[in-house]
This record gives C-alpha cells, sequence and structure tokens, in this order.
C-alpha cells in the first residue's frame, strides 16, 4: 500500500510539472512551487517506511522543487530562478512560523489535536531550524550547478547525472543527517541518511529523465 | 497568551501580503492566495477558549485570504473573482489531499512520536474532514459573496475603507455561522455553537480591521 502511495505521490509531483509546462505559463510554475514548499516542509516531520528503506516524508516534493528550479534555470533567466528560490524559502519560513504558532497557542478543554500538533513539531524542533537552511543551499548550489550545465555542450547528460546524484548527497547530509542525528542519534541518523540519499538518487534521475522529455513537448500557452 | 499570538499572526499576515505585492504585484497577491490556503489546510484543527467559547485556530489566514481578495478586486476589477477562488480551492484541496496521503503510508520505527502525531493529524481524521468540507463551502461560498458585496458598496460609495469594513461586517458574519454549523453541529449544544459564531465573529472583524491597513498601503502603493 505504502509503496503504491509513494509511486502515486511521485507521478502526481512530475505529473503536474509537465502540466503546468503544456497548458500554462510562469505564473502558475510558482504556484506549484509554492505549494510543493508547503507540502514538502509538512511532510518532512514523517518518516516513512518503502520496501524496508527509512525516508523522510518530503523526499518527493523536495526533488520536485529542485525540478521546477532546473525548469526556470533552462526556460527563463537567473533573475527569475533567483525570485522562485526567495519566494520558495519565504514560503517554507512563514509555514513554519505558524505552526509553531498553532502549536504553543493554549488549547481548549475539548481539544483534541493540540498535543498532536506540539509532538509533531516541539518534538521534530530541529527539523523545523534545519530543513529551510538545508533547502537554501541546495537551491543556490542547484542553481548554480544548472546554469552552467546549461552552457555546456559535450555529454551534458552524464553531467547531469551527476550533479543531480550530488545535490542529492549534499541535501541529505545536510538535512536528513543532522536533523536525526540531534533527534535520535549519530550512528541511526547515517542509516537513515543513506536510505534517504539513495532513494532521493533514484528519484532525482527519474526526474531529469522525465523533465528533459518534458522540454521536448510543445506548450499550448505561450 | 492566545490574543498575543492572535494578534502576532495578523501582523504577520500584514507584512505577508505587503512583501509579497511588492516582490510580484498582481501575481503576488495569487500566490498569497495559494500560501494561507496552503497554511489553513493544516493548521485550522486545534480548538482555542476565547472568553470561554471555543473558536478554531487559523482565523487571521482566513481573513488574510478575504484582505487579498478585496485588495485584487479593488486593483483589479470583479472579472478576476474566478481567478481567487479557482487559486483557494485548488492549493487547499492539492495540499489537504498529498498530506493526507502521505498519512496512510506506513511509518518507520526512528522519530516515533512525530510519526505518530502526523497521523493522528492528517491521516484522513473524520472530524478533520468534516472541518476541510465546512471550509470548503464557506470560504468558496463567501468569496464568491463577498467579490460582488464589495464591488457594489464601491460603486455606491467610492471609498476604500467603507466598502472593506462593510463587506467584513456582513461576510464573516455567514461564514461563521456556515462554518460553525457545518462542522459542529450534532457535537456541542445550541448556545455552545451560538457563542462559537459569535466569537469567531468578533475576532475576525477585529483582524478584519487591522487588515484594512495592508489594503490602504497596497492600493497607494500602487497608486504612486
Amino acid at each position: 500500500m505504502g509503496e503504491i502511495v509513494f509511486l502515486l505521490l511521485s507521478i502526481i509531483c512530475i505529473g503536474l510539472i509537465f502540466v503546468a509546462h503544456k497548458y500554462f505559463g510562469k505564473e502558475e510554475f510558482y504556484f506549484l512551487a509554492v505549494i510543493y514548499a508547503v507540502v514538502a516542509f509538512v511532510m518532512s516531520f514523517k518518516t516513512i517506511q518503502i520496501l524496508g528503506v527509512n525516508v523522510n516524508a518530503n523526499v518527493i516534493f523536495d526533488t520536485g522543487i529542485i525540478f521546477i528550479l532546473y525548469y526556470f534555470v533552462n526556460r527563463y533567466n537567473y533573475k527569475e530562478s533567483k525570485k522562485l528560490m526567495l519566494t520558495v524559502l519565504i514560503c517554507v519560513l512563514i509555514t513554519s512560523m505558524f505552526l509553531i504558532t498553532t502549536s504553543i497557542m493554549v488549547p481548549s478543554l475539548y481539544d483534541r489535536f493540540s498535543i498532536s500538533y506540539q509532538n509533531m513539531l516541539l518534538d521534530s524542533l530541529p527539523i523545523i531550524i534545519i530543513y529551510p537552511i538545508s533547502l537554501l543551499i541546495t537551491m543556490i548550489l542547484s542553481g548554480y550547478c544548472f546554469r552552467e550545465l546549461k552552457e555546456e555542450k559535450s555529454s551534458r547528460f552524464i553531467k547531469m547525472l551527476f550533479t543531480v546524484i550530488g545535490i542529492a548527497f549534499i541535501e541529505t547530509c545536510i538535512f536528513v543527517y543532522f536533523s536525526y542525528a540531534i533527534l535520535i542519534d549519530f550512528r541511526k541518523a547515517l542509516l537513515i541518511a543513506l536510505d534517504c540519499c539513495l532513494v532521493k538518487i533514484i528519484l532525482m534521475v527519474v526526474f531529469v529523465m522525465l523533465t528533459n522529455k518534458i522540454f521536448k513537448v510543445k506548450k499550448v500557452k505561450q | 497568551m492566545n490574543y498575543a499570538i492572535l494578534l502576532v499572526e495578523t501582523i504577520l499576515i500584514c507584512f505577508m501580503l505587503i512583501l509579497f505585492y511588492k516582490q510580484s504585484k498582481k501575481n503576488g497577491l495569487y500566490l498569497c492566495v495559494a500560501v494561507l490556503s496552503s497554511i489553513l489546510g493544516i493548521t485550522s484543527y486545534k480548538l482555542i477558549d476565547i472568553s470561554g467559547f471555543q473558536v478554531n485556530l487559523g482565523l487571521p489566514i482566513l481573513m488574510g485570504i478575504f484582505i487579498c481578495s478585496n485588495i485584487i478586486i479593488q486593483r483589479y476589477g470583479l472579472d478576476e473573482l474566478k481567478k481567487i477562488v479557482i487559486d483557494f480551492l485548488v492549493s487547499y484541496i492539492s495540499v489537504f489531499l498529498f498530506v493526507n496521503l502521505v498519512g496512510v503510508i506506513s511509518y518507520s520505527e526512528y522519530n516515533l512520536v512525530s510519526n505518530l502525531a502526523y497521523d493522528e493529524l492528517f491521516a484522513y481524521n473524520l472530524v478533520n474532514l468534516r472541518i476541510f468540507v465546512s471550509h470548503i463551502i464557506s470560504i468558496t461560498f463567501l468569496l464568491c459573496y463577498n467579490g460582488y458585496v464589495y464591488y457594489s458598496i464601491r460603486r455606491n460609495k467610492n471609498s476604500l475603507l467603507f466598502s472593506n469594513i462593510g463587506s467584513m461586517l456582513v461576510i464573516q458574519f455567514i461564514e461563521s455561522i456556515i462554518f460553525v454549523l457545518m462542522s459542529y453541529i450534532f457535537v456541542y449544544d445550541a448556545t455552545e455553537l451560538f457563542g462559537m459564531i459569535v466569537v469567531r465573529y468578533l475576532i475576525k472583524v477585529v483582524i478584519g480591521l487591522i487588515g484594512t491597513l495592508p489594503v490602504y498601503v497596497i492600493v497607494k502603493m500602487k497608486d504612486k
């Protein structure tokens, strides 16, 4: 069941990028990025098990954000990509602020969810702090790498593959390893980070191939 | 404590509106509606006590959506209404669906407290579902109605303050009735429901009054 849902979410994630490319314009991509940012941030509080591998649930939509950035670097200018990065970062920060205020408000006597909000957020405080930092670093790094790759002529696809593997590795190192190291312990965090890195690399490689195919599809709205 | 946090949230929303408008003008306001709708889908399930009655959280966020809608209608006309409603519906429903879909995936044995809390909050909880449906119906219906009320007041009396406060007083009262009845009828008795409607309405009116400040600032910003 879990594997099917994971696959379904991955298809939806790349499918929406395809739909936005074919039928819509730049504004809708911003809209998509904002939704992915909020979803990825909320999902980062859950660790799921897929085929016996422990991964952070935000891995799909986090990859989605990176590929929207990849699309922007290739389709529009660098200024637009920087604006996208800023928008995504602001969204994550605003969401985290609202989630924190929600969890610290004094609940009513009949409230059932207060304890869940507190357990989810205050127990995972390192995630709230480290996720925006890792996302910012990953986006800046990805933006730079994608921009350099755009100019490359020879064996671009191979270089692109190595780049996304590197990005996946760095992102998991910063976010997953340090968050779980503080939350659980360093040894277990290393295991989760390795699992997460593996899944992220597979997702990123698939997304690279699909995004390159998406670029070849003719747009309806210019 | 709760009053102070509500005030902080309201101020945050005001700054957010100005920031998004400064960054991308009209598209920034649409993005703002999308962000607020997405956050509303994950924070509005908790109940707090205000004056002895229970109120759902997310009121500053909800008011932010209406304020954004008013600014867009004020600047760009009533034709934008359909786009605002679609913007709200798509972001609110998609975030709720995605977040809840992950809730049905089996959790890992690591970080168990957080995993269980996530599932308790988002794994298609029936109480959440009722609040979710109530929000969809009340906000969609009243965003449309708000547009027409705002526009007609603006046509009769061309005053920014009057059209904002006038539409807010009417619309938020109806929204409070629809939302509270749909979410909590058969859960609480009539007195409690009446109190919930009144308190919810009063808080929204106060937030709406503070929210006229960014409306004024943004409209003036455009005029410059």
